[in-house]
């Protein structure tokens, strides 16, 4: 919350943490903002609150366009869910999908008629939900190893210190290609477990060369003579103080991560369909290129993801600000 | 100075066999091998399968096949593509002028045009300038990929300016070639050219504000020369390290870009062969990259050492 406070008051900062803001919002709040079923609606003697996360059974099937019989419904913002196609709509039009933006649909639709918008909302959380596991992972591995090694020095450092270099130079595709086809399922963890386990080397150096640089100061030989055991000085004294340098690479570290992500999608490798990411609606884009028109398609989703990196990349100048000039 | 790129060399020995040793476990880690694959594929009979992957060596344990791959690759046989049977030495040749082109060209355009910019920037504080640092801002945050589709709707779209190709290098002729080259060089330089230009210019800013070029200018020595020859040369370290990350890229291409304009280069061909496990290739293509990578490493420790003498003089001591 300091943190937080502190940002805010960096005007710089300012515009990017209020962006963030809403993005993050979006991906919580995603099920309350664009949903097949409505907020909350009585329909067959029934009251059904938040029906849009509870998912009950007697809905199923039914959506906010053909839900009939309602005494009353409370509508989500945007009455479409991310997988609603024209088939679960119902709608009629003149042409085939993709539709182009109007008072329906506000950002279009794709070429089997879901929502531009719903699938950006909800494609948000997937996409952010990678980004900040992925660094969450790589900056603890980057961390430990960064640290083990900075710390030990002699042979373990040696030994860590070419893994780290292997792992600079060693073509990440071929890694992520073989990891995400051993590892391929509905379920997101596979995909940040690829990505973080291949992203901690920037955190590892970063650390290792702090490390280094603390263990000779004197509140460490402090600590050591006090009896403190390495581990209590690694994770107790050396670590915490190297944390600044880290939060600024584990900040811009989101950024990159939401880029890899449209990459990996666009190569086949991200979430599987029909979920939404926003790496997948600009895959779609790509595949709909067909449909020479449909430029809702490709500019919506690219507008997020540059918005995201451009207010983390904002976010990770502030923070080097902060660090630099001592929080 | 011998001695040292000596040490380096053996150095990188270590280094290379991780390399090489990780993507052979990574691609065997990928469940199925090209054999099952084309079992599923087109059905063939078990005992033909088993025969094959005796000929092939593929019935080894994982470590053993390794050492025999290495024995081949140290007298520069890559082995033969499970795929098409061709030497693999002879789609690497084929792959690599490709992306070597579209790749070099890129970074010669990003680094070329990024040292006269930064400069620009650092030395100028006007509207233009600002507007300038703006938009490599706003660019860099933007995905390649994305870039690569918008540019294909505006200029390779009947529907708007049908100018430019789409896919492919084209059939010959340089006209053709350097119509065909514009788009993904475009995309593949914007990014480099953002990152370099500012670190150009944030070098080039920390440089003039020390006392050495205001010692120059007291001299009376022109501007033009303290800017280009004191502070410049002394900014270039940032550089000359970005443009060792980047040379690897030259070689190992990217996927994505040549995925997308249709370029049959080191990043397809990689893609490809994981995708096929075509280990053979897989392996060729990592150790075209592992090498190249290692190389670049070494190239910018010694160029640091023509940049900045006293680094050479550390290095030796």
């Amino acid at each position: 919350m300091k943190g937080l406070r502190a940002l805010w008051a960096d005007r710089a900062a300012r515009p990017a943490v209020v962006a963030l803001g809403i993005l993050v919002g979006a991906a919580v709040f995603a099920d309350f903002l664009a949903s097949d079923l409505p907020l909350a609606v009585r329909v067959d003697g029934q009251t059904h609150l938040f029906p849009c996360v509870t998912r009950p059974a007697a809905l199923r099937g039914r959506s906010q366009a053909t839900l009939t019989g309602t005494e009353w419904m409370i509508r989500t913002p945007i009455p479409y869910g991310p997988a609603q196609t024209i088939a679960a709509t119902g709608e009629v039009r003149d042409g085939p999908p993709p539709w182009g933006p109007d008072g329906a649909h506000w950002l279009g639709t794709d070429e089997v008629g879901r929502d531009v918008l719903a699938r950006l909302i909800h494609g948000a959380r997937v996409s952010l939900f990678i980004a900040v596991f992925t660094v969450l992972i790589a900056v603890g591995v980057g961390m430990l190893i960064g640290g083990v090694s900075g710390y030990l020095g002699g042979a373990t450092d040696a030994v860590l210190s070419r893994l780290l270099e292997v792992m600079t130079t060693f073509p990440l595709v071929f890694f992520l290609i073989a990891l995400l086809s051993v590892l391929r399922t509905q379920s997101l963890w596979p995909l940040v477990l690829a990505l973080g386990l291949t992203r901690w080397t920037d955190v590892a150096r970063l650390v290792r060369a702090e490390v280094l640089k603390l263990k000779t100061l004197d509140f460490v030989l402090a600590a050591r003579a006090m009896g403190a055991s390495p581990l209590r000085i690694v994770t107790r004294h050396l670590l915490p103080n190297a944390l600044g340098p880290v939060l600024v690479t584990a900040t811009f570290g989101v950024a990159a991560a939401v880029l890899l992500e449209t990459a990996l999608s666009f190569l086949g490798l991200g979430v599987a369909p029909p979920t939404a990411s926003w790496g997948e609606l600009l895959t779609q884009a790509h595949r709909t290129l067909v449909h020479p028109g449909a430029w809702w398609l490709a500019v919506f989703p690219g507008v997020c993801i540059a918005l995201t990196v451009l207010s983390v990349n904002a976010l990770g100048e502030a923070v080097r600000r902060k660090v630099d000039g001592g929080v | 100075m011998k001695r040292y790129l000596l040490r380096r060399l053996l150095l990188m020995v270590p280094t290379f066999l991780g390399i090489t040793v990780l993507t052979f476990a990574v691609a065997h880690l990928a469940p199925g091998d090209p054999l099952q694959l084309d079992q599923e594929t087109v059905g063939a009979a078990q005992a033909d399968v088993a025969k094959q992957r005796a000929e092939k060596g593929l019935d080894a344990p994982l470590p053993v096949q390794y050492g025999r791959w290495l024995s081949r690759v140290v007298r520069f046989d890559f082995g033969r593509s499970y795929i098409d049977q061709r030497p693999v030495s002879e789609k690497l040749a084929e792959a690599l002028p490709r992306t070597a082109l579209v790749s070099g060209l890129a970074v010669l355009f990003a680094f070329g045009l990024a040292v006269p910019l930064g400069v620009f920037l650092a030395t100028r504080k006007t509207l233009l300038s600002r507007a300038v640092s703006a938009g490599l801002t706003v660019v860099w945050g933007v995905p390649t990929f994305w870039v690569a589709v918008l540019l294909l709707l505006v200029f390779s779209n009947p529907r708007a300016l049908d100018v430019l190709p789409m896919q492919g290098l084209g059939e010959g002729g340089l006209v053709d070639l350097a119509w065909h080259l514009v788009l993904p060089v475009a995309c593949l330089t914007y990014p480099t050219l953002a990152i370099a230009t500012r670190q150009v210019r944030a070098a080039m800013q920390e440089a003039l504000t020390q006392d050495y070029v205001k010692a120059a200018r007291a001299r009376g020595i022109p501007e033009r020369r303290v800017v280009w020859r004191h502070a410049l040369r002394n900014s270039l370290l940032p550089v000359v390290t970005l443009l060792g990350f980047s040379l690897p890229h030259v070689l190992g291409g990217s996927v994505v870009i040549e995925r997308v304009f249709g370029i049959p280069g080191m990043g397809l061909l990689a893609f490809d062969s994981v995708g096929t496990r075509d280990y053979p290739t897989v392996m060729g293509v990592a150790t075209v990259m592992a090498v190249a990578t290692l190389l670049s490493m070494l190239a910018v420790d010694v160029a640091y050492g023509f940049i900045d003498p006293r680094i050479r003089v550390e290095e030796s001591s």
